[in-house]
This record gives C-alpha cells, sequence and structure tokens, in this order.
C-alpha cells in the first residue's frame, strides 16, 4: 500500500507543480460552466424542468469529463518511457500492478477535486429549482465512473505507447470506439443489438445516471471496463520485461 | 566453478550467472553468458556498442527477463523472486532516470522510499549521499537545472541510496568532461568495498583502472577475463610482435623486406607476414609484423640468426591494452 501512496504523491506533486493540472482544471471547469449557461439553462428556449436541466448539466460535464481524463492520462506511463524514467520504477521493489493503481488513482484524485468544483452549478439548480440531492448524488457518480473507464482507457494506451502523443491519439480511438458501440448495435438484431448496445460507454448507460436513476448494471459496467483496461495496462508493463 | 580466470578468494559469491542468453525475436542479444562476482569486487563489463553489455545489465536490474539460463543475486533467483533481489540491487542505466521537475534533495528521497526505506532511515540515508556524491551545494536544485555531470552524480546516488549491494552502472562516465571523469572515478573507487559493483563501458582507459577485474564480451559472450595485467599476459602468447632485422646485401636481390618475408613465410605458426615501419634511415633495415596463434618469437629469432640477418629489434605489435582489447573484441586483428 505505500508503494502506491508514493506513486500517487509523486503523481499529485507533477501534476500541481507543473500547467497540466491547472490547465486540465481550468479549461474543464470553463466548458462546464459555458455548457451550464448556453445548453443547460438557456436549452431550446422553452422553460424547462429542474430535473431536466440537471440531466443536460451532467450530459455536458461527462463529455468534458472524457476529454479530460484522456489528456490527464496519456502522460502517466509514455512520459516516463520517453525519459528514461520508467526503468526506475520497473527496477525498484515495486509490483507493476502497485504502479499502475498509483497512476489511476492519482488521476482519479484529480478528477474528483475538478468534478467537486463544478458543484456549484447543480447547487444552484438545487437552490432555485426542485431536484433531489439523490438524483445530484448519482449524477455525479455517473461521471465519476465514467472518468474512472476513460483514465483506465487512457493508462492502457499510455502504457502501450512509447511517447504521449501516440498515447493520446490511442486512447481516443479506444474510447470512441468504445463510445460508438450503438451505432454497429444499430445493423444487427435484437438481442445481439442489445448485447453491443450495452457496451457503448455512454449512450445508455449514462441517460439512468444522468435522470437520477441508479441501476446496479451500469455501475458494474464501468468497474469492469475500469478493471479491465487496468488489468491490459499491467499485462502490458509485464510484457515489456520481455521485450 | 567460477569461470573467469580471476583467482578466487573467500569472499562471498554475490552474483552467479549460468548460461544466460537473451534474444529480440531471432536474433540474439546476449549468450549463453556464465560468470560469477565475488562480494566487494569491482567488476568493468568491457565491449564495443552493440556487444550486449547494456542488455546483461537491464537483465541483471530486473528491468528485463531473460530468455534462458540463471540469475542468483545473493542466493536469491531474480526469476523467481524479483522484489526481494530488487532491494539489493542499484542501477544507473546509460541514461540516468531522473525526474527533471523534483529538486536533488526529494529524489533521493523519493528513490529511498521507492527502495522501501522508512521515512527516518531514507532522511539519513540521503543525508550521507549527497555527501558521497558530492551534490551538498545542489540539494535543493531542481534536477533540470544541473549539469550532465552533476546529474550522473544523482543517478549514481539513487543507486546507492537504498545501500545494495550490487552497483550496476551502465556507462557512467560517457559524455563527462575530462574534469567530471576524474572526479566520477574517484567516486566510483570509494565505494569500493561497500558495494560488488559492475561497471561497463566501451572505452577500456574509463574503466581499466577502477576496476579489479575486467570481462571482455563479444556479441554477447564473454571472450576474456582477468586483471589489466591478465589479459595482456593472455594476449601476449597469441599477439602480433614487430621484428626488426638488417638484412645483409648478399641475402636479397629485388629488396630486403622479401627476403624477410620469405623466410618467415615458411616458418611454422606463423600465419602472415606484413610489412611494418622500420625506424630507420639505411635501406637494407626492414621491419615486419608476424602473426601467429602461439608464441613463435624464439622460432623466429632463431631462424633469423640462422640465415645470419642482424636481429635489432623485436616488440609485441600491440603495447598497450587498448591494442588488446581492440584484439578481443574482433576489431583489431592486426594489433
Amino acid at each position: 500500500m505505500s508503494n502506491i501512496w508514493l506513486i500517487v504523491s509523486r503523481e499529485l506533486k507533477v501534476l500541481f507543480r507543473s500547467p497540466i493540472g491547472y490547465i486540465a482544471a481550468g479549461a474543464a471547469l470553463l466548458i462546464d460552466g459555458i455548457w451550464f449557461i448556453a445548453k443547460a439553462l438557456q436549452g431550446t428556449g422553452g422553460k424547462r424542468l429542474s430535473a431536466q436541466v440537471l440531466a443536460e448539466f451532467f450530459n455536458g460535464v461527462s463529455g468534458v469529463t472524457m476529454i479530460v481524463c484522456i489528456a490527464l492520462s496519456m502522460r502517466l506511463i509514455a512520459h516516463e518511457h520517453e525519459h528514461g524514467t520508467l526503468v526506475l520504477l520497473k527496477t525498484a521493489p515495486l509490483r507493476d500492478r502497485e504502479l499502475i493503481i498509483g497512476k489511476f488513482l492519482a488521476v482519479m484524485l484529480v478528477l474528483v477535486l475538478i468534478t467537486g468544483l463544478t458543484a456549484y452549478m447543480p447547487a444552484l439548480i438545487f437552490v432555485n429549482g426542485k431536484v433531489s440531492v439523490g438524483h445530484i448524488a448519482v449524477g455525479y457518480l455517473g461521471v465519476l465512473l465514467i472518468g474512472a473507464a476513460t483514465i483506465a482507457i487512457g493508462l492502457f494506451a499510455s502504457a502501450l505507447a512509447k511517447n504521449q502523443v501516440i498515447a493520446a491519439i490511442l486512447g481516443g480511438v479506444i474510447l470512441g470506439m468504445m463510445l460508438l458501440w450503438w451505432l454497429l448495435a444499430k445493423m444487427t438484431e435484437p438481442p445481439v443489438s442489445d448485447f453491443i448496445e450495452g457496451l457503448a460507454l455512454h449512450h445508455l448507460r449514462q441517460k439512468d445516471f444522468m435522470t437520477g436513476l441508479l441501476r446496479l448494471d451500469n455501475v458494474v459496467f464501468y468497474l469492469v471496463v475500469c478493471f479491465t483496461f487496468l488489468l491490459a495496462a499491467t499485462k502490458t508493463l509485464e510484457a515489456r520485461r520481455w521485450r | 566453478m567460477r569461470r573467469g580466470g580471476f583467482p578466487t578468494g573467500k569472499e562471498a559469491i554475490v552474483i552467479e550467472i549460468n548460461e544466460l542468453t537473451k534474444y529480440y525475436g531471432e536474433r540474439k542479444a546476449v549468450g549463453p553468458l556464465s560468470f560469477t562476482i565475488d562480494q566487494g569486487e569491482v567488476v568493468g563489463l568491457l565491449g564495443l556498442n552493440g556487444a550486449g553489455k547494456t542488455t546483461t545489465l537491464r537483465m541483471l536490474s530486473s528491468e528485463l527477463l531473460p530468455t534462458g539460463g540463471r540469475m542468483l543475486i545473493d542466493g536469491v533467483d531474480l526469476v523467481d523472486d524479483p522484489d526481494k533481489v530488487r532491494r539489493r540491487i542499484g542501477y544507473l542505466p546509460d541514461k540516468p532516470p531522473l525526474y527533471g521537475e523534483m529538486t536533488v534533495g526529494e529524489f533521493l528521497t523519493f528513490a529511498a522510499k521507492l527502495r522501501k526505506l522508512s521515512s527516518a532511515k531514507a532522511r539519513k540515508r540521503v543525508d550521507e549521499v549527497v555527501g558521497i556524491t558530492g551534490l551538498g551545494d545542489h540539494r535543493d536544485d531542481r534536477i533540470d537545472t544541473l549539469s550532465h555531470g552533476y546529474r550522473q552524480r544523482v543517478g549514481i546516488g539513487q543507486a546507492i541510496v537504498h545501500e545494495p549491494k550490487l552497483l550496476l552502472l551502465d556507462e557512467p562516465i560517457s559524455g563527462l568532461d575530462p574534469v567530471q571523469i576524474v572526479e566520477m572515478r574517484e567516486l566510483i573507487r570509494s565505494l569500493r568495498g561497500e558495494h560488488t559493483t559492475i561497471v561497463s563501458s566501451h572505452i577500456l582507459s574509463e574503466i581499466s583502472e577502477t576496476c579489479d577485474r575486467l570481462l571482455v564480451i563479444r556479441e554477447g559472450e564473454i571472450v576474456a577475463s582477468g586483471s589489466e595485467s591478465d589479459l595482456t599476459a593472455q594476449i601476449a602468447a597469441a599477439t602480433n610482435f614487430v621484428v626488426t632485422v638488417r638484412v645483409p646485401g648478399s641475402a636479397y636481390r629485388d629488396s630486403p623486406f622479401e627476403a624477410l618475408s620469405s623466410l618467415l613465410d615458411k616458418l611454422d605458426g606463423v600465419t602472415m607476414v606484413t610489412k611494418a615501419a622500420a625506424i630507420s634511415t639505411e635501406p637494407n633495415v626492414v621491419a615486419a609484423t608476424v602473426s601467429s596463434k602461439t608464441d613463435v618469437r624464439e622460432r623466429v629469432c632463431k631462424a633469423l640468426v640462422e640465415a645470419d640477418m642482424g636481429l635489432l629489434a623485436v616488440e609485441r605489435a600491440g603495447k598497450d591494452l587498448e591494442n588488446v582489447f581492440l584484439r578481443l573484441t574482433g576489431k583489431g586483428g592486426q594489433g
């Protein structure tokens, strides 16, 4: 456990000593704010229910979160590889899985911080409209879960790639594929189409969270995606020792 | 059994390598490699670029897994129990693994904790290491502001901060200026005794003064082993030598060298005779480089005397260890 926290604390220092963390947080908050005013509050012109405004807010935040998570995770391993520092970690009494978990948790903590800073927007809806705390909590849970899945995808891409640019492209491609499963589902018939549609990262899964509906299968889905890509990242690092 | 020909002594064996091999796809990079290294020894791994030095060190550091063979570090198999072994190894790759945004003190503390040192112990060791490596004035400087020489010192610092039994230094002197080279040699020498050390280099003079023993590696295999004088002696028997003679006028018609050459070519054991520069203005004083696989100097001298040639000098063609190295690594056939 101490190994993991050592990696977490180092990553956090890197993120907040360099402009990366501030730029990512600033950009995310700016875009979330613009989205909240221009899309969620104004919408299509007519009056909207508070719950609809909140759902639209979470829709925007989840999209921004995915972009931020890819941006933050692309450097995690690829940067170490690029600068020759990965060898320090690979030759230390540190398991590859501890390294991956430490890196993952560091970006996750940054995500929690950025997401937490958006809380004033739902708070405004809560004060001025009629939404439940449960709806807000479930919406944020959805954002954090899709964020966690995206970080895991980005981390896997970062472990595969030898530099950050390739990691970002690779992460973007995998994320794009994970988002667009529902298009493939349209070309097939049920029950195959239902299964494929269920694999899409955002399409149906986030809709439930946005509307305040907490379903166990959605939570499990994101956790499975997370675990799968973290495992793949760990195995990628392990395999590198043979090359 | 100890391979490599160096006197064994009673020290405990720290590294035992047996039939170690590494393939990248179909291409063999290292092996089969077998050697042992005793506690406290400073061993130089010497070879040209691409000979397999870095791959060998990467395997010993556990960064890379071998294709075959065994590596026992302090009696523990590196492949079976890498975590246990990693605590006992300090590794400085050819490019020091440094986090530029950290200060020297922060980085060394991080490296110490990464190797399982407690906070108190890490603080103590960082103080000591800063002293050993001469980084006292730069402890609070960011690493990316340091010169190459100081970065290399930080690299050594991270490798020794946890007091490893085995220290692996991959080309630690590469890219340093002459003053830094002298300082780095002194630093490596100062570590003698505390750590068993392997230093790799492709430049013999860089490490011959620092090491107790040299392992010469070529195409992934050890082709010679021993101290500087051992290696010189090993090669002496099979080396080239230059013979300088005064050829009497009666002994040649066309040129004095041809007369000498035809005489030497007939001798058993002589594989090649080539013209060498004779330091004389006399036209009949000539020199030839004689190549042989065994020591044929006595035979050559006897033949020259019997042929009534004035023997002026017999010298080894390669007098310095660089020539020995070039011969061993297959790049200096003529010495």
